[in-house]
């Protein structure tokens, strides 16, 4: 296993977020993350690259105890898209996905041809090497993602984690960041909010309600009508109707 | 691949290839600034007898002097450690505005904003009135930069709730405490028994370099190449957290550390420039985002441009205050507010 979140419960400001979460990611795997708003996604994630310390539970990533590892050690397994973008210095594109670099360098290090070849690479492989020299800033909400998947590429690690990455997309650019995700071959845990894309793109889900994980599988063993109507209360129909697919010339 | 049109590619494109062309003109406008400013004063002296009487300091008896005894006090003892001072104060000043605009990930933030520079001021306010000895021997060095720590110390804890701060929490909370210090030391000013006195800090607190002697360069000289030769060998951390907290932290860094070091870094930066120049507005606000228009936000980059810019900035900003009201000196704060409140204001609707 990749990530293994063992009976881990969380607290912000002393108020219990999460309950003893197990969550398992194999080598590979594209598993999603789901639940309404505040039932702990995000802060479950955080927990998973040490943004947040569990108050019990245990989080081993690829064997070792993640609390043992290195900031920088854990940041050269773990890499995270967060829905925080590096908005207000005006970096550009260029200087956000050599940050991926920054866990594998040392103070006096020096970017190496190596370095910036894995971040022309990245780059490459989200299919966005012509925003090189644009500000970030000025980059649209899909752009922006796929530079972020970049930098979190360049930073070559092995398991990926993404909070909510087609937050505020429009459906063509959520299909293409999934599909992105999808191909990377990386093991990903992507807290997502569609049920239709999360079950047509993950391999695996888990279903998060009220701080704890209620189920977990394949989707459709996850996601049945009497589970969505009790998390999310409302009625799962199935109805013929269009379904959106990006067209094979993109 | 699809060529951005000029309007879209913005500021920062192709930022990089322009480091090297950049330094050499800031370098060739630091030396140019510095002669202009020696050579500039109520005794005029060419900048052929200041490069004279620099030599024959340096090496006794190596020129011929072609100018007065008067003319090469006036340069030695005078303007020219004011000269150097005003690159120092300068660099120091941009150096730390650069710091404090990656740590708390806003491009407002600079000294003054958050309360940095009403502390240090506050600290050194109590030394020149009540006297080192009434504070247990401090130096006005270590209670300014006592003052400047406290103060980053106090918003810090201020603006954070569970270990995040928001920027906007952050300005609040210095600007709240900025005119906490003012209030304190205003009182005691104005409770000081010589008038005098208090009117001669009132003037050193908006910024003077007219006290400049050689003997308060090294210390300044010596904390601030210390200093950004260690921002430099850290710019990827800086630049890890400029991009926000969580994003540095999912990079590896020690945020939390890395914060505690780059308090105390710029808390005795702002002690020990607070020390010799006063409180010297607007500098570390302007000149950090003008060095990233320049050269892009890679604190690789940004730092070494910037110290080079507030250099220059400062030495011009000194000119002015020496002449235009000559022979009344004005008090630097009020040449950069010139300067600086257009720029401010313009930073603001920009990012409306």
């Amino acid at each position: 296993m990749i990530l293994i979140l063992n009976g881990v419960s969380l607290q912000i400001d002393g108020r219990p977020i999460v309950h003893g979460a197990d969550v398992e990611i194999g080598p590979g795997e594209f598993v999603g993350l789901l639940g309404p708003n505040g039932c702990g996604k995000s802060t479950l994630l955080r927990s998973a690259y040490r943004a947040l310390r569990p108050s019990a539970g245990l989080i081993t990533v690829e064997g070792d105890d993640l609390v043992r590892l290195t900031p920088r050690e854990s940041a050269r397994r773990t890499a995270v898209v967060a829905q925080e973008a590096p908005a207000e210095l005006d970096f550009t594109v260029a200087e956000v996905v050599a940050m991926g670099r920054t866990p594998h360098k040392r103070p006096l290090d020096r970017t190496t041809a190596a370095d910036e070849l894995i971040c022309a690479q990245a780059l490459e492989r989200v299919a966005a090497g012509h925003l090189r020299e644009r500000g970030f800033t000025t980059l649209s909400g899909g752009e922006k993602q796929r530079v972020l998947i970049a930098r979190a590429l360049a930073q070559r690690s092995r398991l990926l984690l993404l909070d909510e990455p087609t937050n505020h997309l429009d459906i063509r650019h959520q299909l293409e960041i999934l599909r992105l995700v999808r191909g990377l071959g990386i093991s990903t845990l992507a807290a997502l909010h569609d049920l239709n894309q999360a079950a047509e793109y993950c391999d695996r889900l888990y279903l998060m309600d009220g701080g704890r994980i209620i189920a977990g599988g394949s989707p459709a063993e996850v996601l049945t009508p009497e589970r969505i109507a009790q998390v999310y209360g409302v009625r799962a129909v199935q109805r013929t109707q269009l379904v959106f697919e990006l067209k094979e010339d993109q | 691949m699809g060529q951005p049109t000029a309007s879209r590619r913005g500021y920062a494109a192709r930022v990089s290839d322009r480091l090297w062309p950049v330094i050499t003109v800031l370098v060739l406008a630091t030396v140019a600034s510095t002669l202009f400013a020696v050579t500039i004063g109520a005794v005029q002296v060419g900048p052929a007898q200041v490069w004279g009487i620099v030599a024959d300091r340096l090496v006794p008896g190596s020129v011929t002097p072609v100018w007065t005894p008067a003319q090469a006090q006036i340069v030695w003892d005078y303007r020219l450690p004011r000269a150097l001072l005003a690159l120092l104060v300068g660099a120091g000043l941009a150096v730390v505005g650069t710091v404090l605009q990656a740590l708390v990930r806003n491009p407002l933030a600079d000294p003054f904003l958050l309360g940095v520079s009403s502390g240090a001021s506050l600290g050194a306010v109590l030394v020149f009135i009540l006297g080192s000895s009434v504070l247990g021997g401090l130096s006005l060095s270590v209670a300014a930069f006592l003052g400047a720590l406290l103060a980053l110390v106090l918003v810090y804890v201020l603006a954070q709730r569970s270990g995040r701060i928001t920027p906007a929490r952050l300005v609040l909370a210095g600007v709240a405490l900025a005119y906490l210090f003012q209030a304190v030391y205003s009182y005691v000013l104005q409770q000081a028994q010589s008038g005098r006195a208090a009117q001669q800090v009132l003037f050193w607190l908006m910024g003077s370099l007219g006290g400049a002697r050689w003997e308060m360069l090294p210390i300044p000289t010596v904390v601030l190449l210390a200093g950004v030769a260690y921002l430099l060998v850290q710019h990827r951390p800086l630049n890890a957290l400029g991009s926000g907290e969580e994003s540095a932290i999912s990079l590896g860094i020690n945020v939390t550390a890395l914060r505690v070091r780059l308090f105390l870094l710029t808390s005795l930066l702002v002690g020990v420039l607070v020390a010799t120049s006063g409180a010297i507005a607007f500098v570390g606000l302007i000149v950090p985002h003008t060095a990233r228009m320049l050269v892009g936000a890679d604190h690789r980059r940004v730092l070494p441009v910037s110290a080079l810019l507030g250099a220059v900035f400062l030495q011009l900003v000194d000119v002015a205050a020496r002449t235009v009201a000559a022979p009344q000196e004005l008090a630097l704060s009020i040449v950069t507010a010139v300067f600086g409140v257009p720029f401010f204001l313009w930073l603001l609707r920009r990012r409306g």
